[in-house]
């Protein structure tokens, strides 16, 4: 009985892992592009968002209702 | 699982910046998203149009190239796979133009089912934040991550 448990068990774990490897997708890296890191249409964009989010601050997650 | 029809993408060894190109009537327009962090955890999500001649970017322009639903997926799929790499990430998104933030809140709303499982989504309205409702417009989003997937 505990074999069959433990048999049981295992492949319900195989199950799972199976299951949530394939929830998550692979991202395919590509050495060659660039991390445009200091580059003025993005440094634009998240001073743009920085400076709105020191105005509006930022929400705190409600924790939930019980 | 965040399902919608996408196009291929690369990261960046870093997985803060996803290159994809659309195709249509227009031909291949090479894409652009990056993630920049403005404080701790709390990314602003970029993106736009790249010309590999000049290297110049474009937010403005408009391609006509018959793909939106389709960048609109790639980009769900790409906050998905990025908040998947930094699950503490908190990513805010707002357009150029309020066309743009428009454009966002369409698609949001259309994915707002497989969406609200995985992120706490945030809106701002009036200079206030307040958890999205359908039917409101927003000037911004702000999105937490709910579930992580190992």
């Amino acid at each position: 009985m505990l074999f069959l448990n433990l048999a049981f068990m295992a492949k319900k774990q195989k199950k799972q892992k199976r299951d949530t490897a394939d929830d998550r997708s692979l991202i395919t890296v590509d050495p060659a592009l660039s991390s445009f890191d200091g580059h003025p249409f993005f440094e634009k964009k998240a001073a743009d968002s920085k400076a709105l989010l020191e105005k509006v601050g930022i929400p705190k997650p409600q924790p939930p209702k019980s | 699982m965040f399902v919608a029809e996408k196009y291929e993408y690369t990261a960046d060894k870093t997985f803060k910046v996803y290159s994809f190109i659309s195709y249509g009537p227009k031909g291949a327009i090479h894409k652009i998203a990056k993630f920049n962090e403005l404080y701790a955890d709390i990314y602003n999500f970029g993106f736009g149009d790249h010309d590999l001649v000049s290297g110049a970017f474009s937010d403005t322009r408009i391609s006509n190239n018959e793909d939106m639903s389709i960048i609109m997926g790639t980009l769900g799929n790409i906050v998905y796979d990025f908040t998947n790499v930094f699950p503490n990430a908190k990513v805010m998104i707002r357009g150029t133009s309020i066309a743009r933030t428009r454009l966002y809140q369409m698609h949001i709303n259309r994915f707002l089912p497989q969406l609200e499982p995985l992120f706490l989504i945030y809106g701002l309205r009036n200079e206030r934040w307040e958890s999205l409702k359908q039917g409101r417009n927003y000037d911004a989003f702000l999105s937490y991550r709910r579930i992580i997937i190992q």
